[in-house]
């Protein structure tokens, strides 16, 4: 028989226990622990974004129609929660919070519920007093504010380079110079607000369905979507990194043509104006194309297709095996999801 | 005086029946845990017991599959009175994430009557230790109404 | 009246001591005491010692519920059959000077006794109808076997040592063992009887169910074995029975090898200068005393530290164990009690 243990037996039983003590001696979680939930209904938006997100379909809210507004009433069941803060990622406002107290025990199931109640005011009809031009005009239609509306009010209003500021009551504002007509707002709108045609370029936001939750915004990948405390800024495509050889020129020449037809690419005009920025870069250096669409960096790419399946339009076509990236030029929108998404940034725009 | 001894007893001595009723394990470890060195559940008279037959307190730990769930209800009828039972865990309560599967049963709470719920995923050992000390409360509590 | 009062003082000794109510009281404390130091071995804080009484009184208040397929009378009469054996058992071994029977108490008796509370299980086990309580019995009979053979060695070896000392053969009676070394001293001081003490420290684990030798109610595996079924109050008694035969098994070898300290406290009290009833009261409060440590230290040892240290073997090898090893101990005792070394 063997039998290991006899000298630890022997100086365990004079040394100190490693037990914590625990109902005697209280006992903190460990930081970032995540235990009980703690609702903030002064912040939420009822964005829906949580219940959405919920693996456990912990989250629950009901509707009760009163003459201030929808009374709002989100429950956690913490009974089926599955703590993995999910929700949390993706209020965008802060209004769930994850506590270290892991004290949840309960002999009725009412006991685990954590719920918040706060009144929805309806849909603001009136945009309060016009500080910009942008505001102003979405406010004569009161349903739908399209692109067009807002870019032909603008260009009638405003100076060329029109600037776009954010609007007052929590939505959100396309920047029509910037936005490529990707669709990924329109994709990640909780509320399904947003329609966006890429052939007909129009950005479409249904002001009774929006809740203002920055969705969109965060999502746009051209920052071409302002939300509150967003600055105002100019209608012209979304300043780059390289040098540009026309600073000036560029915004003049593409907003007004934008506005009118929006039916063509502004990118059509800038072309002339950044062509000779190409002579002035290194030969040698892969670099990155005029018309805002991705070129692939073979020394880099790994050929992981991360990036075709990323893409909103389609328009990559990756064969691992082949080692061949292929971009077709009618689909890409330029939106620059491709080259976000990829983890060697194999890929230029 | 003798029944006052019995009940003191009854809430000194609180043995435990772990039941699995399809869980991912990870409730199973940590209720292990609680009876380690580190938190060491004996020293509160709690100990694991083998049979069902000698336990006073049922754990149930997992979404109640429909395989496991003809053998929990037996295996808690065979419990002798007083007896508590705990669910483990959001999977017993709710189902969690398994909610709405075609083989989940639960919650464990439309078959018998459950004492005392421990909300986590997976509860601190603490917390366990917590809920089983309520369970101890209702199991004298229940000897007290007995007889 | 003479009757009468006889009566009464063996119901006395049966009731309260040696019997029922002294051995409940010390083996439920070496079983809490037990339960502390392995806690304590295994870096716990462990139980409180007053644990096993708790375990005892809450078992009584629970619902005693009898399976259909167990035949009743001897499913709830068997835990009781087993208290009853161990309690007789508990008089027919002397705790140093003091007997309750003198000359009828045999060393083959208690050996019958000790069966006693294991039949009991293995009755009642049998009769629960539980398949586990099935796989439980067979191993506790296997158990029973591997034990008894070395069991027996060390009993012939001590007979044997004590008969060619008084020249009288074999002698089986425990009073004139003890009354032996009284006179002359322990056992456990002559060279040959050293193996033979060891092997009943190493059958003292096994003889009690306890832990590399608990195979026949191992909880993990066969959900506690014989007693699968049993619930309430025959479970406490189980529990009861099990806590004072740790106590029986270890006085018997206090009795067979360590006899001697008896004389010593006798020795020390008449020192003082006492004399009369007091003294004999004191001497003989003294000597329980003196046996409830030295039954604390061997269960600390023999059962604590070997719970502590050791696995759970497989029924294979505690029957391997006993056989070879403890039974060789004991055989070499018994050859040089023979050739009287």
């Amino acid at each position: 028989m063997d039998l290991p243990f006899i000298k630890e037996a022997i100086s365990q039983l004079f040394s100190k226990p490693s037990t914590a003590m625990y109902p005697a001696v209280p006992s903190e979680a460990a930081e970032n622990y995540r235990g009980r939930i703690v609702f903030h209904p002064d912040k939420c938006i009822n964005c829906m974004m949580c219940e959405r997100v919920c693996s456990g379909n912990a989250i629950s809210h009901t509707v009760e129609k009163t003459d201030e507004g929808d009374k709002v009433t989100r429950t956690f069941y913490l009974g089926s929660c599955t703590f993995c803060a999910t929700c949390m990622d993706f209020c965008g406002h802060g209004a769930i919070e994850f506590t270290r107290d892991y004290h949840m025990i309960a002999t009725k199931e009412e006991d685990l519920m954590v719920s918040g109640t706060f009144i929805k005011k309806p849909p603001v009809r009136k945009a309060p007093p016009a500080k910009p031009a942008a505001p102003a005009a979405s406010a004569k239609e009161p349903a739908a504010v399209t692109c067009e509306t807002i870019a032909a009010e603008e260009g009638k209003a405003a100076a060329p380079a029109a600037m776009i500021a954010p609007r007052d009551d929590g939505k959100p504002v396309q920047v029509p110079a910037r936005c490529v007509y990707c669709t990924l707002c329109a994709k990640k709108c909780p509320a399904g607000a947003l329609t966006v045609d890429r052939a007909a370029k129009t950005w479409t936001l249904d002001e009774d369905l929006c809740v203002g939750c920055g969705t969109c915004a965060e999502a746009c990948t051209k920052k071409a979507i302002l939300m509150p405390g967003d600055e105002p800024v100019a209608n012209v495509p979304a300043p780059k990194p390289a040098p540009k050889a026309a600073p000036a020129a560029a915004p003049a020449a593409p907003a007004p043509k934008a506005e009118e037809k929006p039916a063509e690419e502004p990118k059509a005009e800038e072309k002339p104006v950044e062509a000779p920025k190409a002579e002035e870069k290194p030969a040698e250096a892969l670099q990155p194309r005029d018309d805002g669409k991705p070129v692939q960096d073979p020394s880099k790419c790994v050929y992981c297709t991360i990036c075709a399946k990323k893409c909103p339009a389609g328009a990559l076509t990756v064969d691992r095996a082949a080692k061949t990236w292929t971009l077709d030029e009618d689909l890409c929108v330029g939106c620059g999801t491709c080259a976000e998404s990829c983890p060697k940034k194999a890929i230029l725009i | 005086m003798f029944k006052k001894l019995i009940e003191e007893s009854t809430g000194k001595s609180p043995w435990l029946f772990h039941i699995n009723a399809g869980s991912c394990n990870g409730c199973d470890i940590e209720l292990v845990a609680v009876l380690t060195p580190r938190y060491d559940a004996e020293r509160l008279g709690f100990k694991l017991a083998g049979s069902p037959r000698q336990a006073d307190i049922v754990v149930v730990t997992g979404p109640i599959t429909a395989q496991s769930l003809p053998r929990v209800l037996r295996t808690i009828e065979q419990v002798p009175e007083p007896r508590c039972i705990v669910t483990m865990g959001s999977c017993p309560q709710s189902g969690n994430v398994f909610r709405g599967s075609y083989s989940i049963c639960g919650p464990l709470s439309k078959y018998v009557h459950v004492d005392v719920d421990v909300a986590g995923c997976t509860p601190k050992p603490e917390a366990v230790i917590d809920g089983l000390a309520l369970a101890t409360k209702i199991l004298q509590q229940k000897r007290r109404e007995m007889k | 009246m003479l009757l009468v009062l006889n009566a009464l003082k063996y119901l006395a000794y049966i009731l309260i001591f040696p019997g029922f109510l002294f051995s409940f009281l010390v083996g439920m404390l070496l079983t809490g005491i037990d339960r502390k130091i392995v806690a304590r071995m295994q870096k716990r804080v462990g139980p409180p010692i007053l644990q096993p009484f708790y375990d005892f009184f809450k078992l009584l208040g629970k619902e005693t519920i009898v399976p259909d397929a167990a035949n009743r009378r001897v499913f709830l009469l068997a835990p009781l059959v087993g208290l009853a054996g161990i309690t007789v058992l508990q008089l027919f071994i002397p705790v140093f000077h003091f007997h309750v029977f003198d000359n009828v108490a045999d060393v083959i008796v208690i050996l019958y006794l000790l069966l006693i509370p294991a039949l009991a299980e293995i009755l009642g086990a049998a009769a629960s109808g539980s398949p586990y309580a099935g796989v439980g019995l067979s191993r506790e009979m296997v158990t029973i076997l591997a034990v008894e053979l070395p069991l027996l060695l060390v009993l012939l070896a001590v007979a044997k040592t004590v008969g060619s000392a008084m020249g009288r053969g074999l002698v089986f009676s425990l009073s004139t063992i003890v009354g032996y070394q009284e006179l002359h001293g322990s056992l456990i001081t002559k060279l040959s009887m050293i193996p033979a003490a060891v092997a009943f420290l190493l059958i003292i684990p096994g003889e009690t169910g306890s832990h590399p030798f608990d195979t026949a109610e191992a909880e993990t595996e066969i959900c506690e074995g014989m007693m699968a079924e049993y619930s309430g109050a025959p479970l406490g008694v189980y529990k009861l029975t099990h806590a004072m035969k740790i106590f029986t098994v270890v006085s018997l070898f206090v009795a067979l090898f360590l006899g001697g300290i008896g004389a010593g406290i006798q020795n020390l009290v008449a020192a003082i200068g006492l004399s009369g009833a007091f003294a004999g009261a004191l001497s003989l409060l003294l000597q329980i005393l003196v046996l409830v440590l030295l039954s604390i230290v061997l269960t600390i040892v023999c059962i604590s530290f070997v719970h502590a240290i050791t696995a759970r073997l497989r029924i294979e090898q505690v029957f391997k164990y006993y056989w070879t090893i403890v039974t060789c101990f004991a055989l070499v005792s018994l050859v040089m009690a023979w050739y009287g070394l």
